[in-house]
């Protein structure tokens, strides 16, 4: 195992540089034009402990590859992983177990994500037996409690119950029990409450909180819900095919938005309290991830977008306030209030 | 009073399963108006898919129309024979399903496919005059007549959704019932497909029924909504009043729940788990999550009490 290289006295977590990932589709025996799909290319960001990230963005935009990444389900193909001071971006398995600990991801779908035939309460004890944090019998007495914690109750009740006989949102509890068993620092929650009736979403969100509360725990949400990002996250990267295009503190990027896609998001969101809003329209859909627009991969989608913006990518840069965005002519500050008055 | 479309008189749909009966759809009683937009909105298992299913005929064994009348045109639907049922499907009453993927054939061009429902329907026999009706309808759904020629896999999700929609419309029906129709799709497109509904509807003077599990897309969409919960309508009023001031505690629970891009930076949620219908809570269904149940609602079901303009079924508003 690699020796830390460097203490870092910042409470900065997690650090992301450049990060890349491209699948590569055809080109097999069957033959056909091999087709390069750029799903992360070139993503930087920091996270702090006990901070909630949310990445959010249209379907295909990279933003579950981009979790699975720092996770290191998936390899890069190029860029930095540091956790915690170290390098994690080319550990072998053997050297990433200590961190496998520390690090836990929760799925979308808790029907998928859990084993239909073993019991639940096995299924919330094994992470520690697999980590060798406990013999069988300490085990099942935290899985016991770990029942508790989550809701499920009576614990003795729940423990021998297999998944088909629990609703989804008991179900999504036993997966974050099973994610929390072993006091991670860092979690990846994937769409977690998107499968989950709205009922019971604010149960499941509450629980997420009480845990990051308990644990200092760090935390990047994947969701495609804005209005979902705004309760739980306290930064926002917003994603564009493969890119991060605005980021910064979750209200400022929502609320007052400098990049247009953003505000076509916020705007397209279905809202209760804002029924009759002004929509900033975009044109057409997400282009082909195999064959990406030149320059700003979205302009051709954008209403402002100028003759530079066809040839010219624009890179995140700081505003004025401290948020990231990236484009070449960015929505004044204040742009969104106005619109939605006018 | 206002005409109505279509007009559903105590109609109930069991699922008769291994473990036992489902009511999946409980004597629900309400009047469409003609012309309308009108969302029934609710969580899994709340009967709202099995009633757009019944309003077609078409439920899925083991699942039976049990009892009730389904008023359309003045014809009840549940007695009519088959054939003529066949008849007014696509024609009269359409429908479009949630995954635009699984509702068309993969290896068949689209044009051919919206050409189909002409000549099931006897418009033309001739598959060139079907073919230049389908380009037209394809335009009317905004895609580029030339796309007639695409296979769906060529297409964007939004675009097949938008295939669906224009074979569904085809004939210009009276009823459209849209099924979850975004619920795949990303926000940006999802608000344009719904553009497109209530383009159609004004444009072809249909009436539209939105099934959906959002509330707050029903809520910029409707003229009316219907809350469903355990096969029950329990709320069924016009949008800005069931917004405003919601009577049933479960439509106050659901708007509460929903997080809101420009609301509260909280979300309340509903405690406890929605009833096993196979084995449902006694008197009203949702009194074991209710906040303001009190003594008569775990005895007595509640049945249908007008308050103004709306219909609720709780017992706050039965005495």
């Amino acid at each position: 195992m690699p020796l830390v290289h460097e203490v870092i006295v910042v409470s900065v977590l997690l650090s992301v540089r450049g990060l890349k990932k491209y699948f590569v589709q055809g080109g097999g025996i069957l033959g056909g034009e091999k087709e390069v799909v750029k799903a992360v290319d070139g993503v930087s960001f920091d996270m702090k402990r006990g901070e909630t990230l949310a990445l959010v963005g249209e379907s295909g935009c990279g933003k579950t590859t981009t979790g699975r990444l720092v996770l290191r389900l998936l390899e890069p193909d190029d860029g930095e992983i540091i956790f915690d001071g170290v390098n994690i971006t080319h550990m072998s398995m053997k050297e990433l177990r200590p961190f496998r600990r520390r690090m836990q991801m929760i799925y979308q779908d808790p029907y998928a994500s859990l084993n239909p035939r073993k019991p639940i309460g096995e299924a919330i004890a094994e992470p520690l037996i697999v980590h060798g944090l406990a013999e069988k019998e300490e085990a099942k007495e935290q899985a016991m409690k770990m029942l508790e914690r989550v809701g499920l109750t009576p614990a003795e009740d729940f423990y021998d119950r297999i998944p088909s006989q629990l609703s989804g949102g008991q179900r999504q509890r036993v997966v974050i029990a099973r994610a929390m068993i072993l006091k991670p620092e860092f979690v990846v929650a994937d769409e977690p409450v998107s499968m989950i009736d709205v009922s019971m979403r604010a149960s499941i969100l509450e629980l997420l909180k009480g845990f990051q509360e308990e644990y200092g725990l760090a935390m990047i949400f994947i969701t495609h819900d804005l209005s979902v990002a705004r309760l739980v996250a306290d930064k926002i990267a917003v994603m564009y095919l493969g890119k991060i295009i605005e980021y910064g503190p979750v209200d400022k990027v929502l609320r007052d938005p400098r990049h247009p896609y953003t505000a076509a998001l916020a705007t397209a969101a279905p809202s209760i309290t804002m029924r009759r809003r002004k929509r900033l329209d975009i044109k057409g859909e997400i282009a082909d991830p195999r064959n990406l627009p030149l320059g700003c991969r979205f302009h051709p989608r954008c209403p402002y977008a100028k003759e530079d913006c066809a040839s010219k990518e624009p890179e995140l840069r700081e505003m004025d306030d401290g948020r990231l965005t990236a484009c070449h002519y960015p929505l004044e500050e204040g742009f969104l209030d106005h619109w939605l008055k006018g | 009073m206002v005409e109505s479309v279509v007009r559903l008189e105590d109609v109930s749909v069991h699922y008769y399963t291994f473990t036992g009966v489902v009511k999946a759809v409980d004597r629900v009683t309400l009047d469409i108006p003609r012309g309308e937009f009108v969302s029934f909105v609710g969580e899994s298992g709340s009967g709202k898919s099995t009633l757009a299913l019944a309003l077609l005929r078409l439920v899925p064994p083991p699942g039976r129309i049990v009892s009730g009348r389904i008023v359309f045109n003045g014809m009840d639907l549940l007695s009519l024979p088959e054939q003529k049922m066949r008849e007014l499907r696509g024609k009269s009453i359409s429908m479009v399903f949630q995954d635009p993927m699984t509702s068309l054939d993969p290896v068949r061009k689209v044009g051919e496919q919206i050409a189909d429902v002409y000549i099931e329907h006897g418009v033309t026999t001739d598959m060139e005059e079907a073919l230049k009706l389908a380009r037209e309808a394809l335009e009317m759904v905004g895609i580029p007549g030339d796309r007639v020629n695409y296979y769906p896999h060529q297409l964007s999700g939004g675009q097949r959704q938008r295939v669906l929609i224009a074979a569904a419309v085809a004939l210009k029906p009276s009823l459209l019932i849209a099924d979850e129709p975004t619920t795949a799709l990303d926000v940006i497109v999802q608000a344009k497909i719904m553009d497109l509904l209530e383009d159609l509807m004004r444009e072809l003077k249909m009436s539209v029924i939105l099934i959906t599990h959002d509330i707050a897309l029903a809520a910029e969409r409707s003229d009316r909504i219907a809350v469903m919960y355990a096969g029950r309508v329990v709320e069924y009023g016009p949008v800005d009043a069931i917004i405003e001031n919601p009577l049933h505690p479960y439509t106050r629970g659901l708007l509460e729940s929903a997080p809101d891009l420009w609301g509260e930076k909280r979300i309340k949620g509903i405690p406890g788990n929605p009833p096993d219908l196979r084995n449902p809570p006694r008197g009203c269904p949702f009194h074991p999550r209710c906040p303001r149940r009190f003594d008569p609602c775990d005895k007595d079901e509640p049945g249908y009490v007008k308050v103004d303009d709306r219909i609720v079924s709780c017992h706050l508003y039965t005495r």
